[in-house]
């Protein structure tokens, strides 16, 4: 037993500083594509959304004026419009992408001579999710996750979030056998026929007040399953989801990002604003 | 007045037996004889205290035979086995009269009124006993008319066999008992206890082949490992009222007799009497305690529990003849104390415990602890009443099986004052085992009581659970009140204990110490006395706040600081949650993982809970644990499988068996000479007639 | 194996490479069928209804020593057929699978009932179209769980909602206090109908869906998938995409493996052991999202050659990770098996007895831990695989700490091929056009990280997906782990089972 912690210690710290202000993007792999709107042309538009596999990219209009959408809820990053059309869509490896309300994943740009992001009506109230968060689980979290019906490749990055790298006991965060102790649910995968029961009945287990998170675009959007003949959908179709996190799976930082986000211990991923072009690329 | 009461009880004892004969005619005779019952045995309780209180008398009966007359005389000694089958058959006699419609028809029920009231008063006579002969007839009374209760249900499997049993080891007894009191000379005639005890001589020699008599005479009615046999046999199956009877108060007259004969009539013990009525008391409690824990019948495991709680009886005399022979009279009296404390409210709380077994069976037709669960919701005073006992027994402070358990491992600890270290080393390895019974014990109730009345219920029969007629609750009621009033008061129970040892040990200020009288000597227990204040000095003056082992810098508790301190927890605690606790609690199945709904299937078994001691003392239970399926085709397609996993009670299977396999065979010998042809009887009588002719 | 199938009296035509066809009548399905399956491998079997048309059943196997594989088709005249459970126990639960999916019954099946648990039967009108001699279905037949009896038993459920971050599944333990009498397991909890879902999609669509059957076994499934599709049109893969793709195939096992290793260090408890494993688990994570833009692989695939061809930077840089990965797996694993009480508590746990692991056809680590000797990289070899050494490592121990062994050896194996791979890579050449779509059916197969994966994909006209079946590793390796649980293990005992045998139910509930 000694010689194991001699070998822990050797190891030293790996951590990562997530969510301090300057994180390196260690994990190599993107967590969301990021749209150069001032770049984007009509033929571009029309072509990426013919390419998207998911619907994440579609598009309306002519040559001349036109509105393209980008829903990062169900895009299952395969990579085909960075892949080429490089100079509009930019693969971006900082994991802060949850976000607290589902209309926030969606981008929309119209393309004429100046191209513009448009303005999203906002739906659930966001300000008193906040505020319910913000009373109770600031400090402490304890997460009830439930595989609804995932591929299980966000619980394989569920399960490295509470190895050395993520380590999320250091942020207050745990992940608790029954519902009873729950604050969160955490669901993954699209929400198969079968586990419609056991989700909802998770969710009836849990005491007030409680949270959700959709986790992946599958728990998002319905993902690459949405419309199967088993599916019911979406988790927001069943249940009221507080905080959505985009990804297949989300990479760790994406899942620390989507929690901390229930904590109200960090904001809302950052809109699509003018300044912001290539970041980490 | 010591003995008029003694009549009154034992003629309302009569009259109660002979309504209960009327039940035969017209049902209402029932009721009638549980009044008469109740009322003798509060007769009963009214002699114990006219004794406790010093009234003594002695009275030859009428009635002469050639061993003598019949003698009885109130004692100290008997008067607190009295005051016990006076509480208890009070309480049982209002249980019967709504319990026995359960056990069948008019002649059954007759005869269980009748024959309980007569046990009763045998066993008042026993106590009253003040001859050998008086003791042995009473004595013989007690265990026929048991054996006829025992049998009562005689058409259920295994009822005669168990009956059969305990009658056969009775005769066992009985006959070491005889032996023992015809060894000393006490079956002559005019011989009494008294003038006995005055001149106890026998040879060191004789009298220690009498105490072995004695020990083996009394050890099988008081479940002595390895005569304990008819105990686990005869309790699950005699109705409930009878094994409430047989081990409040039947098992207690075995110690009465114990302590009568050994530490009265034999004059000095030697040491060695000691260590092996110890060693015998601590392996009867641990055995058991541990058989207590695995037996998947609710009756069976009161049994064994009642196995134990009389080793530790055993044991305290055996340690209470240890002092004494190693001339510690204070601390031997101290630990007869505790056997005589310990017999009583062993007494009180098992027949309570019992009649809650009784309780359960009338409400669901069965004591399979895998079968019960969910009963405190569907008989909340039933499992009040049964909380209290199994408490007490488990040894919970502040209820009494705790305040004895304790005395008696604080007396094991004063052994230092012992001169050899072999003789420390003794008692400290039984003080360990007996502590080990005693955690062992409380796990064993933890295991009963949630078993059978906590979770939901595991069968049908459960699941349809009424509570009892009130007549019953009101019988467990006044056993169980007797306990947490004994336990709370502690002055009733060690002062009648303490009587009763005096005067068998002739110590003076023994009540004082064990129970010092903190509020009249404030400067000398300025500890207790400052913690009691003035409230308690009002309430309990005197003796009965603290109980010491002997000496007050040794040890002390008080059951009434723990009392209170509890209940400030409790109330504490409570009124934390509802201060601080918010919003309305919801309520909800039990959380078994989503997929399907909670069933009672998927609670943890009374049989489950055990598996670690089953694991632990794998040794002793022979555990052995089969699995067989039915499948079609191969094997991979089970479709059904059954498990088995059995203890193998080593006694029974490695000392009975052999030896009632042999007494078959030496019979099967015999029967040869049984032809059963007329002729052959006939020469069998002629040639008797003609050896005797010779031989004259 | 064109040998045996004429010995058995059915005439195969060629498939695609290395893959006979064989059409066999359905009346006679049950001598031929049978015979075939007792004589070789039965690797697959299932059922395919379309509208209007009668049922289909469709038996993949495979004889070891034979590169090929033998297909055998049979129309069914109505929604029945002779069950081949007698002959071999591997049919049992693909004929329940028919049985649930498309009402077709397997007539003397022992245990004729549903695999999976609740409705999970497709809806729709595939299923009406065949299921005419099937029954109505008023009323699901109740799954078939055994009844346990005995003094003191109850049942121990576990999930589908379990107590950490894992995959639902639902367990029913009967136990008599510690003991495990009988483990009952319900699966089909997040059935999906993946290959519903992809019907009638181009194949480039169907490589993502083939990547989220599982992610334990992504880009096994994909290039399995990706394979079939190219055996159908008869594409060819550049030698640096052959290379790109074994060296992800073989990275994909590298990080499950450590994976499960480093499950069954925590199962038994040892936290610091899990957080090595964990560390080099995400080191590997993070080398293939440096590769491949992510971290499990996804989108690295196109059908005939790779999306993606790590550069010579990349290549140097993960050679000098696998090197470091090597001496670390050497030191973690010489810990591990000094460490008693990992060694003890893997030491007979659930014992899988060979014989059982023949029966039901085994595959991957789990077969190779009970003596079955079967690898497709080396049995029928792709990719690059006939470019580097390797051995398959074979135990028949059977137990948890055999299962051990042979993924720690194999992980071993799996750096070795990395190593190779990369000090042998190829120029890169343009890759050549792919041909054109066009309809047919072939078979595409990988050693995915928990064995075997086999896909019989069927193209229609437009090059579209028309049927596509996928048989992933824990569809076979499920099976046998209720057995398992079961012999003689204790409740505290499952972690260690579960971890060691690594199975996906996602990979099961497609």
């Amino acid at each position: 037993m000694s010689r194991w912690i001699l070998r822990g210690l050797r190891s030293g710290i790996r951590t990562t500083r997530f969510p301090s202000p300057t994180p390196p993007y260690e994990e190599g792999a993107s967590s969301t594509v990021r749209l150069q709107w001032q770049r984007l042309s009509a033929p571009d538009a029309l072509a990426a959304a013919q390419m998207c596999p998911s619907g994440a990219i579609q598009a309306q209009g002519t040559e001349v004026e036109g509105e393209l959408t980008y829903d990062a809820g169900r895009c299952i990053m395969c990579g085909r419009c960075a892949r080429h059309l490089p100079q509009v869509f930019l693969p971006v490896k900082d994991g802060r992408v949850a976000v607290r309300q589902r209309s926030s994943l969606v981008t929309r740009v119209g393309w004429s001579a100046a191209n513009r992001p448009l303005p999203l009506e906002l739906g659930r109230a966001a300000e008193e999710v906040r505020q319910r968060a913000v009373r109770i689980f600031r400090h402490s979290l304890h997460i009830r996750h439930v595989d609804a019906g995932s591929c299980n490749g966000c619980e394989s990055e569920l399960q490295m979030l509470t190895g050395p790298y993520a380590d999320l006991h250091r942020l207050g965060i745990f992940f608790t056998p029954t519902p009873r102790h729950a604050d969160v649910l955490l669901v993954t995968g699209v929400v198969t026929v079968n586990m419609e029961r056991p989700l909802m009945e998770t969710y009836a287990a849990m005491p007030e007040p409680k949270l959700v998170i959709a986790a992946g675009v599958c728990a998002v959007s319905g993902g690459s399953f949405a419309g199967g003949p088993v599916t019911r959908g979406p988790v927001d179709r069943l249940l009221p989801v507080d905080v959505h996190i985009p990804g297949c799976p989300p990479t760790p930082q994406a899942m620390l990002h989507g929690l901390l986000l229930a904590m109200n211990r960090a904001e809302d991923r950052p809109g699509p604003e003018p300044e912001e072009v290539a970041d980490g690329a | 007045m010591a003995l008029e009461l003694l009549a009154a009880a034992l003629a309302c004892y009569a009259v109660a037996s002979l309504l209960g004969l009327g039940v035969l005619w017209w049902r209402g005779f029932a009721e009638l004889s549980a009044a008469a019952g109740f009322v003798a045995g509060l007769l009963g309780v009214g002699t114990a205290a006219v004794w406790l209180g010093g009234g003594r008398g002695v009275l030859l009966l009428p009635v002469s035979t050639p061993l003598g007359g019949f003698t009885v005389a109130a004692t100290p000694l008997a008067a607190t086995f009295v005051l016990l089958t006076g509480v208890v058959s009070s309480g049982l006699s209002l249980f019967t009269a709504g319990y026995t419609p359960h056990v069948g028809g008019a002649l059954r029920q007759a005869c269980v009124h009748s024959l309980l009231n007569i046990t009763f008063a045998a066993v008042i006579l026993v106590l009253a006993a003040a001859n050998a002969l008086t003791f042995l007839v009473a004595w013989e009374t007690m265990v026929i008319a048991t054996y006829v209760l025992v049998t009562v249900e005689f058409d259920r499997p295994g009822r005669p066999q168990a009956a059969f049993l305990m009658l056969a080891l009775s005769k066992l007894g009985f006959i070491a008992i005889a032996g023992g009191f015809a060894a000393m000379g006490a079956l002559r005639s005019g011989v009494s206890f008294a003038t006995l005890a005055r001149h106890p001589a026998p040879g060191a020699g004789l009298a220690s082949i009498v105490f072995l008599l004695f020990l083996i005479g009394f050890g099988v009615k008081a479940g002595l490992v390895p005569l304990q046999g008819w105990l686990t046999e005869a309790h699950p199956a005699a109705p409930a009222n009878v094994s409430a009877a047989l081990s409040g108060v039947v098992v207690a007259v075995a110690i009465y007799g114990l302590v009568l004969t050994v530490l009265t009539l034999l004059g000095p013990p030697s040491a060695w009497w000691g260590y092996l009525t110890l060693g015998a008391g601590v392996i009867t409690a641990l055995y058991g305690v541990l058989f207590s824990l695995v037996v998947p019948n609710f009756k069976r495991m009161l049994a064994y529990s009642t196995i134990e709680n009389l080793g530790f009886m055993i044991a305290m005399v055996g340690l209470a003849l240890v002092f004494i022979s190693s001339h510690q009279p204070l601390l031997g009296a101290a630990a007869l104390v505790v056997a005589i404390l310990h017999a009583l409210y062993h007494g009180l709380l098992k027949s309570t415990a019992f009649m809650g077994a009784g309780c359960i069976d009338v409400a669901t037709h069965g004591l399979d602890l895998d079968r019960l669960g969910g009963l405190a919701r569907r008989m909340r005073w039933s499992t009040l009443l049964f909380f209290v006992a199994a408490m007490g027994l488990a040894g919970i402070p502040p209820l009494n099986g705790f305040q004895t358990e304790w005395l008696g491992l604080q007396m094991l600890i004063r052994s230092r004052i012992l001169a050899t270290p072999e003789s420390r080393l003794y008692l400290a390895g039984a003080g360990l085992l007996l502590t080990l019974t005693f955690a062992l014990a409380t796990t064993a109730y933890v295991r009963v009581f949630g078993g059978a009345f906590l979770g939901a219920p595991r069968s049908r029969e459960a699941r349809q659970a009424r509570e009892v007629p009130w007549t019953m609750r009101l019988g467990m009621f006044v056993t169980a009140a007797a306990a947490v009033v004994t336990a709370l008061v502690p002055a009733i129970g060690i002062g009648a204990a303490v009587t009763s040892a005096s005067a068998v040990t002739r110590v003076p200020q023994l009540l004082n110490a064990l129970l010092p009288p903190i509020f009249l000597k404030p400067q000398q227990f300025a500890l207790p006395a400052r913690l009691g204040g003035t409230f308690l000095s009002q309430i309990l003056p005197g003796n009965g706040v603290v109980i010491t082992p002997t000496s007050f810098n040794y040890a002390f508790i008080s059951p009434p600081y723990i009392l209170l301190s509890l209940l400030a927890v409790i109330g504490l605690t409570a009124g934390a949650i509802h201060l601080l606790g918010r919003g309305e609690p919801m309520r909800r199945d039990p959380w078994v993982g989503g997929g399907s709904s909670f069933r009672p299937s998927m609670q943890y078994t009374a049989t489950g809970f055990t598996n670690l001691f089953r694991s632990t003392f794998g040794r002793v239970f022979r555990d052995r644990r089969t699995v067989a399926q039915e499948y079609h085709q191969s094997p991979y397609y089970a479709h059904s499988v059954s498990y088995e996993r059995r203890v193998v009670e080593p006694v029974e299977t490695y000392l009975y068996r052999p030896v009632v396999l042999a007494a078959r065979q030496l019979s099967a010998r015999f029967g040869v000479i049984q032809g059963g042809n007329v002729g052959l009887y006939l020469l069998y009588v002629v040639a008797v007639f003609v050896i005797l002719l010779l031989i004259h | 194996m064109m040998a045996i199938a004429t010995a058995v009296g059915l005439s195969a035509h060629s498939g695609a490479r290395n893959e006979w066809v064989v059409d066999c009548p359905a009346s006679e399905l049950a001598p031929r069928l049978r015979r075939l399956v007792e004589e070789l491998t039965l690797v697959d079997l299932f059922a395919t209804t379309a509208k209007g048309s009668r049922p289909r059943l469709t038996a993949v196997l495979d004889a070891p020593g034979d590169p090929a594989w033998l297909v055998v088709h049979c129309d069914l005249p109505e929604a029945a057929f002779p069950s081949l459970s007698a002959v071999s126990h591997a049919a049992s639960w693909y004929e329940r699978d028919i049985l649930e999916m498309h009402k077709v019954m397997p007539q003397g099946h022992p245990a004729p009932y549903p695999l999976r648990q609740g409705k999970s039967g497709e809806p729709g009108p595939k299923r009406a179209g065949g299921a005419a001699g099937a029954g109505d279905d008023s009323g699901q037949r109740p799954k078939q769980r055994p009844a346990v009896t005995g003094q003191g038993v109850f049942e121990l459920p576990l999930g589908p909602v379990r107590s950490g971050p894992q995959e639902s599944q639902g367990f029913s333990f009967f136990s008599g206090g510690e003991d495990i009498v009988v483990t009952d397991i319900t699966l089909g909890f997040k059935f999906r109908s993946v290959e519903r879902i992809a019907e009638g999609r181009a194949p480039a669509d169907v490589i993502l869906l083939a990547e989220r059957i599982a992610a334990s076994s992504c880009f096994a499934n994909a290039l399995a998938f990706s394979r079939a599709v190219e055996r159908v049109i008869g594409a060819e893969v550049t030698p640096s995409e052959q290379f790109t793709r074994t060296l992800l195939a073989e990275l994909e096992r590298a990080y499950n493996h450590l994976g499960v290793i480093g499950r069954l260090a925590e199962a038994t408890g040892l936290q610091v052991a899990a957080a090595q494993f964990s560390l080099m688990r995400e080191r590997a994570l993070r080398a293939s999202g440096r590769l491949t833009g992510h971290r499990y692989l996804r989108g690295a695939l196109r059908i005939g050659g790779t999306e993606v061809v790590p550069p010579e930077g990349d290549r140097v840089w993960l050679r000098s990770e696998v090197e470091a990965w090597r001496s670390q797996a050497l030191r973690l694993r010489h810990l591990l098996e000094g460490t008693s009480t990992f060694v003890d508590r893997l030491d007979t746990t659930a014992y899988l007895d060979p014989g059982y692991a023949a029966e039901h056809n085994l595959v991957g680590p789990v077969g190779r831990a009970s003596g079955i000797d079967s690898d497709l990289r080396r049995d029928h070899p792709y990719g690059a695989y006939s470019a580097v050494e390797f051995v398959v490592p074979l135990l028949s121990l059977g137990d948890a700490k055999a299962r051990y062994t042979v993924h720690v050896m194999e992980l071993e194996q799996t750096l070795g091929v990395l190593l190779q791979l990369l000090d042998r890579w190829p120029h890169a050449q343009p890759p050549a056009p792919l041909p054109k779509l066009r309809s047919g059916s072939a078979l595409g197969w990988a050693e995915a990280p928990g064995g075997a994966t086999v896909h019989l994909v069927t193209l229609d006209e437009g090059g579209r997906v028309a049927r596509w079946r996928a048989r992933p590793p824990a569809v076979v390796n499920w099976h046998p782990f209720a057995h398992a649980c079961a012999s003689g293990n204790n409740l505290t005992d499952f972690p260690v089972i579960e971890a060691s045998f690594g199975l996906a139910s996602a990979e099961f509930d497609r």
